[in-house]
């Protein structure tokens, strides 16, 4: 499967920079998913749950407490005020 | 002679006693000082990737429209009228920390007419506000001021938003600056970059700019933190030498004190058997 870098930023730092597969959450207008060779895209992100699939085939969920989300040549970048894995939980 | 070594042992006694205080205060600075560090640099982290993206959706023609945005100068505005300024200030909890709440103080003199809102207790103190920490300011609690800041910069009641906060340029040196916020400064002109806006390109601006004020006041609290805890690091260690060299000066005055009185006294002993 074909990766992309993903950055979860949060005040307390870079919470996860890695490549991964695919990105689910709630956007604005609903729930989305980004996979690699997405076009460049700007959403709000509702707070709600998130999952990603890793570059090694891993699945993790997470809570996200809303943010803003884009998706750009560089990368893409998650950022929001709160966001914790649920295995922390 | 004997009161006069009293005099001089109490004031040892003394400044030893500050000597320990120092130490033990330089001791609690050296150890806050990582923690301090890691905390700053995660939160510089994020402002830093905020920024980019502020930078990135105010390159789009449509978001340039946005009240939020400044497409001229930053901070001071080109209009004739001085622009109603409110100023966050961030300083320290507690005092002993050099010039670190003292460089504040003085910055702050020069915009006489900007409202005040303080964190730290010595800013607190000083504009008589509710007490707000700045060791234990928390990410909530930075949200929530940005949302009322935005919500009045909306509502016209202000113009300009800055954030008075330390530069930490290394562990010896630090300096006071103001960070112009709001309006968000842009340079260059817009660019049609081709990214899709969900639902548009306002609203993802509007949702972002709060996200971005708030990113700030962390990120300038937690290296105004790590500047208190470096400055107060340096001040203990300078108050420490000083000590140092006060005591041995002391022990030497009352050494010749002392050595004097017993001269005295074995001459007065010599002289009187003489007789």
């Amino acid at each position: 499967m074909k990766t992309y870098k993903l950055t979860i930023s949060t005040p307390d730092g870079h919470i996860f920079d890695d490549e991964v597969v695919s990105l689910s959450l709630r956007g604005s207008d609903g729930d989305l998913a980004v996979l690699a060779g997405h076009i460049n895209f700007a959403t709000v992100v509702k707070a709600g749950k998130c999952s990603i699939e890793t570059g090694s085939g891993e699945k993790m969920t997470a809570t996200v407490g809303g943010g803003i989300l884009t998706v750009g040549d560089e990368g893409t970048v998650l950022l929001s005020s709160s966001f914790a894995w649920d295995q922390d939980a | 002679m004997g009161a006069d070594t009293k005099q001089l042992r109490i004031r040892i006694k003394s400044v030893d006693s500050s000597l320990h205080l120092t130490k033990a205060m330089g001791l609690v600075a050296s150890s806050k000082i990582r923690r301090a560090n890691e905390e700053m640099d995660k939160s510089v982290a994020y402002a830093e990737t905020l920024d980019k993206m502020i930078c990135e959706l105010a390159s789009s023609p449509e978001c340039r429209k946005s009240p939020f945005i400044d497409t001229g100068n930053t901070g001071d505005t080109k209009e004739k009228k001085e622009p109603r300024t409110r100023l966050v200030v961030i300083a320290g909890d507690r005092g002993l920390a050099g010039g670190y709440n003292a460089n504040i103080f003085r910055m702050l003199k020069q915009y006489p007419e900007a409202e005040v809102y303080p964190i730290g207790r010595r800013i607190c103190d000083r504009v008589e506000a509710e007490f707000i920490s700045s060791e234990s300011y928390s990410a909530k609690d930075a949200y929530e001021l940005s949302k009322t800041m935005c919500d009045d910069f909306l509502a016209g009641k202000f113009d300009r938003l800055g954030i008075l906060c330390t530069k930490y340029i290394n562990l010896m040196s630090q300096e006071a600056e103001i960070r112009w916020i709001l309006p968000v400064s842009v340079k260059g002109d817009s660019v049609k970059s081709g990214m899709v806006f969900e639902p548009d390109e306002r609203t993802v601006l509007d949702s972002a700019v709060p996200e971005y004020v708030a990113g700030m006041f962390v990120a300038a609290v937690r290296e105004s933190f790590a500047c208190e805890v470096a400055a107060r690091r340096i001040a203990m260690d300078s108050a420490e030498k000083n000590a140092k060299q006060m005591r041995e000066n002391l022990e030497l005055e009352y050494n010749r004190a002392r050595q004097s009185s017993i001269t005295q006294e074995i001459t007065e002993i010599v002289a009187g058997s003489g007789k």
